[in-house]
């Protein structure tokens, strides 16, 4: 008994004391500060080096290009005041606001935009490794040879007119240029600060810590603690500041959903993913805020072309019929992703409106008796007696799992196919497919830029990432025909039949395209989920009630 | 004499086993597919050579592994090919003493708690006590980490300091849900981490004192006349906390290196998610310097438990010196 006094009395203790000896951490009443998850650590915050979601969320606020993104997408002036489009669509002009200025105050000019995009397209850059998303320049006149080491650096066509003027001349026109231009590898940068940050090693610590960063954005980096949380606040000097609400963002980095989740419930978070699809309704009888958004990923089966089975276009057609999408969006992801009954992403714009508006839907799937017959058909054509059994790669994650078995399952059901599924890693199936070594494999698409071409490129024979190895002369000539089209509206109706003309070929077989879930704390109002990877988290117009 | 060419041989031994280590750890992962640019993001072709170019990895396989190993030889673990321009020994510096920091708590309460609890049966000489204690013991050493690691967070961080929150008033979590910082942020993680050392070493404890409480020289002990504490104390537990320490060795570097299932729960900024991470991202240096350095601590832990078990029992002194 007088032991198990003991053990209470010391509970009892080590409980006041945790009390006792609590920090600080919570925000005082009336400043308005929100808490992030960011997921993990960003692999650095350089804007020309970073290449996914996770930096971009932070580098959205810190950073600030000509053009950002309004908040259903489109593109409106940031550091530019205003630009001109020449007549041929070719050359692009930029005046820069006169009161957009660094963190410490000076100016932000035509020449720190230069620097920046010749900084990402240096083939052999001297104190960091080479841009991954140099690409997204090479619509710029003699950006892809320097980039690629066969051009001279000088005839990259950026020009600096004068201290607040920049032009650009492009080599076709470009409709979707300002989209790109709000990309974080377009973001200028301070030259003079860069070269501070160079230590003895010759390796630029710019972007690595929070001293090593200098931005033009409406919030600046306070603290950098690596692994655990970035901490930002509002910035002054920031040509808006006045309409920026927030005082002060904690990103913080946790890596576990689920972790994630009670972190929420708890409070200490104000926004969580959401990927069980259950805790949808359960947060929204919580009273938290649930919303969904178009991270333009299309889910789709790649079809290898070349195999001897899947080379029959009746065949690639059959199993794309026989799939139910309605049951599959609704009964398994039941997040608000939608069928995907053409390849280009919902959320991509058109000519006036969007795209899948105008091209809509390119065949009728769940139709069992069709794909039926299109299966017999390709089969004697093929001279096969019955179907031998298929298989699907699909990667690791849970996700992509999941969706190999529903499909497996529907295609055993509603055609009589087995498909065997085949576990591995991203890299293991990408060394299968670049090989040609493979069936069928389980992908995902997003577009780099809101463009339909962003997507239909992949169809295009000469793409480096046209697994499917499908082979279309028309559609090569009608992709080319829209590079060079001036005729915007024109330009559009050409990406549509060429959307038609590869999809009456099916040579992937589109699923679904993907919706992300989250849910927001009730008092935070006017945060911004946006389809591209820059505006994934936008803070510009958040508040608390 | 014997002391310098037992502290000689070591030290050949522990150069061996790190030039193993770091060849065998560069062999394997590069012969896995992919490499560390873009594992889920197709990189252009011609940006790709650049990147190889930057990072010497077009270059022959052996001219690599030369380069390598002479940058290891000049201390050198070279930069991240993940974690843009910070070096592979800046990130070992800062996210190891948060695993040390974790890790010497976990140590601490698993070996008094474990001790405790290994003694508890024998002093009280109870049944009762002895099948709770086992029970208590099997289920800490068979619940796997993430599932202590979640269901503590839940019912302790979350449940247990919400409940507390309305009790005392406060404005913040007790306890909170993730997180490094503070004492009250590393409660729950550390008794996440020791519960299963904690268990081992209960289990073995009881074992232990079980054992040599039925040898002839505890009962002579009792013959003497001693109390039953003074004999489980005095010559029971000596004999019982021998086979602890040769598992302490690797349980506690285990511990020390940093979980990586419980560091991933509580998102504690230490070195265990890049046990995994960069094994996943294929970061070369990064792999290769987290095993050169692991293996370090490890030889390290294991001839310092030698030399403790030296001290300890004198037979395996003997022993050795044959």
């Amino acid at each position: 008994m007088k032991i198990i006094t003991g053990y209470a009395l010391l509970l009892v203790v080590f409980i006041t004391m945790s009390i006792a000896l609590s920090g600080c951490g919570t925000a005082e009443a009336g400043f308005n500060q929100v808490n992030i998850n960011l997921g993990e650590e960003p692999s650095t915050l350089d804007p020309q080096l970073a290449y996914d979601v996770v930096p971009m969320r932070v580098i959205n606020a810190t950073f600030e290009g000509l053009m950002r993104k309004d908040k259903d997408g489109t593109p409106i002036p940031g550091v530019a005041k205003e630009y001109v489009i020449s007549d041929d669509r070719l050359t692009y002009t930029f005046y820069l606001k006169d009161d957009a200025v660094w963190w410490d105050g000076t100016g932000v000019t035509a020449q720190n935009f230069k620097d920046a995009w010749m900084r990402a397209l240096d083939p052999k850059p001297k104190y960091h490794e080479p841009s991954y998303m140099a690409y997204l320049l090479f619509c710029i006149e003699g950006a892809k040879e320097y980039a690629y080491g066969e051009g001279k650096a000088g005839d990259v066509a950026i020009y600096v007119k004068d201290e607040k003027t920049l032009s650009v001349t492009l080599i076709d026109p470009t409709p979707y240029f300002l989209d790109l231009v709000c990309n974080s590898v377009y973001m200028p940068i301070n030259s003079e600060f860069f070269e501070r940050q160079i230590s003895n090693d010759n390796i630029s610590k710019y972007g690595s810590e929070a001293k090593a960063l200098l931005g033009n954005g409406p919030f600046k980096i306070e603290e950098w603690n690596h692994d655990e949380s970035i901490i930002l606040t509002k910035n002054e000097t920031y040509w808006n500041s006045e309409n920026i609400k927030l005082d002060r963002i904690k990103f913080c980095m946790i890596r576990e959903n689920t972790a994630a989740i009670n972190s929420f419930k708890a409070g200490e978070i104000d926004m969580v993913e959401i990927i069980d699809p259950l805790l949808i309704k359960e947060f929204e009888k919580s009273g938290y805020q649930v919303g969904s958004y178009d991270v333009g990923l299309v889910e789709y089966i790649s079809m290898n072309n070349e195999d001897p089975i899947l080379r029959n276009g009746n065949i690639r057609k059959a199993l794309s019929y026989a799939l139910d999408r309605k049951t599959f969006v609704e009964k398994v992801l039941g997040d608000g992703s939608q069928e995907a009954l053409g390849f280009v992403s919902p959320m991509v714009r058109g000519y006036e409106g969007y795209f899948r508006d105008q091209a809509g839907d390119l065949f009728k799937d769940n139709d069992v008796k069709k794909a039926k017959e299109l299966l017999a058909q390709g089969l004697k054509e093929l001279n096969l007696s019955d179907m031998p059994k298929l298989s699907i790669l699909a990667d690791d994650k849970e996700t992509s799992k999941r969706d190999a078995q529903v499909i497996q399952d529907m295609w055993r059901k509603n055609l009589g196919v087995e498909v065997e599924i085949q576990i591995m890693s991203f890299d293991a199936m990408a060394e299968k497919m670049m090989q040609g070594d493979y069936q069928m494999s389980l992908l995902m698409w997003s577009g780099e830029y809101n463009d339909p071409r962003a997507y239909l490129e992949v169809f295009s024979s000469s793409n480096y990432y046209n697994v499917a190895y499908y082979v279309n002369s028309h559609f090569d000539e009608l992709l080319d025909r829209i590079i060079g089209e001036k005729d915007l509206e024109k330009r559009m109706s050409l990406l549509v039949e060429a959307e038609k003309v590869a999809m009456s070929d099916m040579p992937v077989c589109p699923v679904y395209f993907a919706q992300n879930s989250y849910a927001v704390r009730s008092g935070v109002k006017g945060l911004v989920r946006g389809s591209s990877g820059i505006q994934d988290i936008d803070l510009y117009w958040t508040y608390i009630e | 004499m014997e002391f310098i060419r037992f502290i000689v041989k070591r030290i050949i031994f522990f150069l061996i086993t790190m030039f193993l280590a770091a060849t065998f750890t560069f062999v394997l992962i590069k012969s896995l597919p992919g490499g560390p640019f873009g594992s889920d993001k197709m990189i252009h072709p011609q940006i790709m050579e650049n990147l190889n170019e930057k990072y010497g990895l077009n270059e022959p396989l052996h001219r690599q592994y030369i380069m390598y190993m002479q940058n290891l030889l000049k201390g050198d673990l070279g930069i991240s090919m993940i974690y843009k321009n910070r070096s592979v020994s800046s990130i070992i510096k800062r996210a190891f003493p948060v695993s040390l920091d974790l890790g010497i708590r976990a140590v601490a309460l698993a070996v008094s708690a474990g001790l405790l609890m290994g003694l508890l049966p024998a002093l009280h000489n109870n049944k009762v006590m002895d099948y709770l204690v086992l029970a208590v013991t099997m289920l800490a050493i068979s619940m796997p980490g993430f599932v202590m690691g979640m269901l503590l967070q839940y019912l302790v961080s979350f449940r247990l300091s919400e409940a507390l929150q309305s009790i005392t008033g406060i404005g913040y979590s007790i306890f909170p849900i993730t997180g490094w910082g503070s004492f009250r942020y590393t409660v729950v993680p550390s008794i996440a981490l020791a519960i299963g050392a904690m268990g081992m070493m209960a289990k073995m404890l009881r074992a232990g004192i079980k054992d040599t409480l039925n040898q002839n020289y505890i009962i002579m002990s009792r013959a003497k006349g001693m109390t039953h504490m003074e004999v489980v104390i005095r010559h029971a537990l000596k004999n019982a906390v021998l086979p602890l320490l040769s598992i302490s060795g690797p349980l506690i570097t285990s511990i020390i290196m940093g979980s990586f299932v419980i560091e991933n729960i509580f998102s504690i900024p230490g070195l265990g998610q890049y046990f995994v991470s960069s094994v996943q991202d294929k970061d070369y240096t990064m792999v290769v310097g987290l095993s050169v350095f692991t293996v370090f601590l490890v030889v390290l832990a294991n001839t310092l438990t030698d030399i403790i078990y030296a001290v300890v029992d004198p037979r395996v002194r003997i022993v050795s010196r044959k």
